[in-house]
């Protein structure tokens, strides 16, 4: 490998040009732990953009902004669950069972599939509930309340299970949400139970977690 | 607040070469090493999770000589290269162990002369080539075309007596021990390698340097014309970084139940000599060694930066 190819995957120039967090999923989901991988600049920005900006990134700002919009930032109260609501929290709790083991195997890129899997059903639950569908009438108040709390809690779960994986983007997630707790001190089967997220709490106006990387824009040399 | 503890758990990195550049494989392990700590942590487990740095041998004593400095100078600057690069990355390590801290050092003595003690260390003379930059011992059958296999530069012929560990006789123990436990190597491609690798005879293992070459290295006790071979001193980070020895609680929580996350290419020191070397002690071997695969970048390999082993044959 030559010098130069070398210099460009120096882990602290890969921080500077990905951030630390974005480094850290990218060894850890690209390849299964065990295998040879191969490390590209084309492959990151893919991850970047497509798993941490596209649907993580977006589930979270998405979420905070129609809170912000439809309640004034504060966490609305849940209406008993409806089928969907339902179908929607098994898929935490698959997650949840699944996990533990996948990890005591070493198999980081699985677990983070698994999340994945959740933050894909999150995403589908708001596009099949429309919440901005549902603001339009005062008469689906309720129901708009149960959605996006629901959502909300979608997204603390998922950051208490990425949160070993990206801790500082985690974090960020957390607190924004209006998470008190340490999140550190938190316990997976405990806390990861839904219902944790408390109505009336407040919500903070989001930052981008990950913005998209425009490819044009960046040079390796 | 978090409910009582589900029980200890502890996870280790290998001490990386002192003198390398931290490049995308040592991240790539520790990364991997801190994900499972922040994980079994969140789980409600004590986890404790151990990097450092490997800071003997000829390489750090030459590199210290060309730049005018101490060796021990010369590791406080270079290890802050890696201190810092994890502290970017977020890396939640319980401790770093650096192997010219005292604390290691006494261990690394006290487990030699126990195994002296033990008659599990004898003295014998060697024979042989030795390739001084790749500081490596090779038969002659080894040689490529006379010269290192490695990295093809001139070798020297050497006679000199040292110090062999009997670890020969833990052949069948070890076979044994791996088939026993299918977790202690996985994954399972490295077990099947380990054990096709033990199906030849285990020769013991040659674990000291003379000092009129090497100096730069943890003084042997019972012969102080001799340093400790560095893989010797380097495997032991993992006891000593716990207090083994100290009479701390630390050790007897988180032995023997470690989970070394390790490269592919020093599979044979992690899974033949330490499990041995800790036999001989009177220790139970690590839980579980996981050895990760490598990376190439943009299609093309990186260069293996961790220091090559050997044994008595080479």
């Amino acid at each position: 490998m030559s010098k130069s190819l070398q210099n460009v995957v120096e882990p602290n120039r890969l921080i500077d040009t990905y951030g630390a967090d974005a480094v850290r999923y990218f060894l850890m989901r690209e390849v299964p732990f065990g295998l040879d991988g191969d490390f590209s600049h084309a492959a990151m920005v893919n991850r970047i953009n497509s798993d941490l900006a596209n649907d993580l990134g977006n589930l979270f700002s998405r979420t905070l902004s129609m809170v912000i919009r439809y309640f004034e930032g504060t966490i609305p109260a849940p209406s008993p669950p409806a089928e969907i609501d339902r179908r929607f929290q098994e898929v935490s709790l698959k997650v949840l069972t699944q996990l533990p083991e996948q990890m005591n195997n070493l198999s980081f890129h699985r677990a983070l599939a698994t999340i994945w899997e959740m933050i894909g059903a999150s995403n589908k639950y708001v596009d099949e509930t429309a919440p901005w569908s549902l603001a339009k009438e005062e008469k689906d108040r309720p129901r708009l309340s149960t959605v996006l709390y629901q959502t909300l809690e979608s997204l603390r779960i998922i950051a208490l299970l990425l949160a070993p994986f990206m801790p500082s983007s985690s974090e960020k997630i957390w607190v924004q949400l209006g998470m008190e707790e340490n999140l550190w001190e938190q316990n997976m089967e405990e806390n990861g139970k839904w219902g944790g997220l408390k109505p009336g709490k407040k919500v903070v106006k989001p930052t981008p977690l990950f913005p998209r990387i425009d490819t044009t824009k960046i040079s390796f040399e | 607040m978090r409910p009582k503890s589900k029980g200890f758990f502890y996870v280790t990195t290998p001490i990386y070469y002192v003198n390398d550049v931290p490049h995308i494989g040592h991240a790539y392990t520790t990364i991997a090493a801190d994900i499972l700590t922040r994980f079994k942590r969140l789980e409600g487990y004590q986890a404790f999770f151990l990097t450092g740095t490997d800071e003997h041998g000829q390489k750090v004593e030459k590199a210290a000589q060309e730049r005018g400095v101490d060796p021990k100078a010369h590791c406080d600057e270079m290890v802050k290269r890696f201190q810092s690069l994890w502290q970017r990355l977020n890396i939640s390590n319980n401790d770093f162990i650096r192997t010219t801290e005292p604390r290691h050092k006494k261990v690394v003595q006290q487990i030699l002369q126990d195994l002296y003690d033990r008659g599990e260390i004898y003295q014998d003379s060697y024979e042989g080539w030795y390739c001084v930059p790749c500081e490596r011992f090779w038969t002659e059958k080894d040689l490529a075309g006379g010269n290192c296999p490695d990295c093809l530069r001139e070798v020297v012929e050497i006679l000199e007596k040292n110090y062999f560990f009997r670890m020969s006789k833990y052949q069948s123990w070890l076979i044994e021990h791996i088939e026993k436990n299918d977790r202690f190597i996985l994954p399972t491609s490295r077990r099947n390698e380990i054990l096709g690798f033990l199906h030849g005879p285990l020769e013991d293992l040659c674990i000291s340097r003379p000092k009129k070459r090497l100096r730069w290295g943890i003084e042997i006790p019972f012969d102080t014309d001799y340093v400790t071979y560095v893989w010797f001193d380097a495997l032991i980070n993992y006891v000593s970084g716990i207090g083994y020895g100290s009479g701390e609680n630390a050790f007897s929580h988180f032995w023997p139940q470690a989970i070394h996350l390790i490269g592919k290419d020093i599979l044979t020191t992690h899974t033949v000599y330490w499990p041995t070397m800790l036999q001989g002690i009177g220790l139970t071997p690590p839980g579980m060694v996981f050895a990760h695969g490598w990376w190439t970048v943009e299609g093309k390999r990186c260069p293996n930066r961790f220091r090559m082993w050997w044994s008595r044959t080479g």
